[in-house]
């Protein structure tokens, strides 16, 4: 007979068993559930730990209620799967929920449960864009490139800045900040170029035929939207866009005085095209400004150029190298009118290679390799250099 | 919407019994023919495929089929989207979502941000079809 510390020992460890099962369980377990009031037909949404099985039901209830009241099982009439959401399965009920419930409970078989609240679409709106307005600061910039260089000239250690800063006006449609600066520390390294304002873009999508045509087609003729789509995808090109803006242009060092510009352009964007490397995904996006001025009291220009942005990341989290860049920026400005001396054709070209090591949440840090060749204005001094440095950028950037 | 809490089941709730297995089975063969009132999820992924080749949707299995596979976990920025290319997003939208095309301009400043999770911006695509129905 076993004595009374080796049968507590021993139920202790049955008991332990169960529970590691049970938590096991619940791994796979509901984890969330959206549902609101006035879907037709009504359905609630039900989210899990773990995607599910193709075909595959998990057993559980549903079940409403007021705020204090007892749960009304609700009949289930039909469960689906989701496109692109495979912890998700949409539940269907035989009938509306009753108004003065306020509560919704689905239970799976290991008994856990998860409670939502049901609230009217009005609400329910509110509460999606004060989540999608709460993306941090660092996210909310359309695009913060922040690098710091050192380098080598003339036998000097020497430094140079590089700020690029683009944010959405908060109100306005369409509209946006910016702010970018370009400094070095030595002669033949510095661009000696600032400016800031503000721009509007109209896009317009090419190829809209087709896109109408996808629209007529999607929900009643899945064959010939999914031929209209695959021939979409084979486009390089997905739009135009009309930009115009002021800004205000200096030469960072306080010796110039400012000047006021309008800025126009017109450009085409490119989709974003795959490029297969083993072990990594990678793609291909550009953008091409076709034709722009920059008009002010004594400045009269045109001006034309191209952006390419390279960019591989990595698969795992754990990779040394968390993600590569290779972008290219290109503006060709033709001054009509002389300014400072300099007339006629000005290019400036910039290539940087970026390798970033590090990610925090909104953040990524690495070096970056950038040759800078031309001239910018509002002086126009020439620039001729390779820099090495660090570089700290948010985790998308903007053009 | 929701605010979603987890509890212990309380006495007297009914469990899911092994007959609910088949069940279960019948209620998604049921939902092959259900016809539901769009939520605006198969037209984000048809428009996140027409601007960028690393989304790709099988529109012939119900329902649609994405690759990757957990589209709307992922952000547009995961996709290779950036901010210029999410405007265009918006008007492609606004062309297969023509009913909810002002909801989409109004909001067009926190929508147009690469870093949203896709899933968050199709539930705001259902959400304003809800109150379009209204």
């Amino acid at each position: 007979m076993l004595s009374n510390a080796r049968l507590w020992g021993t139920l202790c460890l049955a008991a332990l068993i169960v529970c590691l099962r049970c938590r096991a369980e619940d791994l796979t377990a509901l984890r969330a559930l959206q549902v609101y009031a006035t879907a037709q037909p009504p359905h609630a949404d039900l989210t899990f730990t773990e995607p599910l099985a193709p075909n595959s039901a998990p057993l559980f209830t549903l079940a409403s209620a007021t705020a204090q009241g007892e749960w009304n099982p609700l009949g289930i009439t039909a469960m689906q799967g989701l496109g692109g959401r495979p912890r998700m399965l949409r539940v269907y009920y035989a009938e509306p929920l009753p108004a003065e419930h306020t509560r919704l409970r689905a239970c799976t078989e290991s008994g856990a449960c998860v409670e939502a609240r049901i609230d009217s679409p009005s609400d329910a709106a509110a509460a999606i864009l004060k989540k999608l307005g709460a993306l941090p600061a660092t996210q909310q910039d359309k695009s913060l490139l922040a690098s710091l260089f050192f380098g080598r000239a003339a036998g000097l250690n020497v430094g140079a800045a590089d700020l690029n800063l683009v944010r959405s006006d908060p109100g306005a449609k369409d509209l946006s900040y910016f702010l970018r600066l370009k400094r070095g520390a030595a002669s033949g390294m510095d661009p000696r170029h600032v400016e800031a304002g503000a721009h509007w873009r109209r896009n317009f999508l090419l190829n809209s035929d087709r896109r109408a045509a996808i629209a007529t087609a999607l929900r009643g003729r899945p064959a010939e939207a999914q031929a209209l789509l695959d021939e979409l995808q084979t486009k390089w090109w997905a739009g135009h866009t009309l930009d115009i803006g002021v800004k205000v242009e200096g030469d960072a060092s306080g010796q110039q005085q400012w000047i006021g510009l309008v800025d126009a352009g017109w450009g085409l964007q490119s989709t974003t095209r795959r490029v297969a490397l083993p072990g990594a995904p990678g793609w291909l996006r550009f953008r091409w400004l076709a034709g722009g001025v920059e008009a002010g009291r004594d400045q009269a220009r045109l001006k034309m150029g191209a952006d390419a942005a390279l960019v591989i990341q990595a698969r795992e989290e754990t990779a040394p190298i968390r993600r590569f860049e290779f972008v290219a920026h290109s503006t060709a400005r033709w001054l009509a009118r002389p300014e400072l001396g300099a007339r006629g054709l000005r290019p400036w070209t910039q290539l940087d290679a970026k390798l970033f090591v590090l990610e925090s949440a909104s953040l990524r840090y690495g070096l970056r390799l950038s040759l800078q060749h031309g001239s910018l204005p509002p002086l126009y001094e020439r620039v001729n250099s390779i820099h090495l440095g660090f570089v700290v950028e948010s985790r998308d950037t903007g053009e | 919407m929701k605010s979603t809490k987890r509890t212990q089941p309380k006495r007297g709730s009914r469990k899911p019994t092994p007959q609910d297995a088949q069940d279960a089975l019948t209620l998604l063969d049921r939902a092959a023919r259900h016809r539901a009132a769009p939520d605006g999820a198969l037209e984000l992924a048809v428009a996140l495929a027409s601007l960028t080749r690393l989304v790709t949707v099988d529109l012939r299995q119900k329902p649609f089929r994405t690759e990757p596979a957990d589209l709307f976990d992922l952000t547009f920025a995961g996709v290779g989207l950036n901010d210029g290319q999410m405007g265009f997003l918006r008007e492609q939208l606004k062309r297969l979502l023509p009913a909810i095309s002002g909801d989409l301009d109004a909001n067009s400043q926190v929508l147009d941000q690469p870093n949203h999770r896709i899933g968050d911006y199709a539930q705001f695509l259902k959400v304003a079809l809800l109150l379009n129905n209204k």
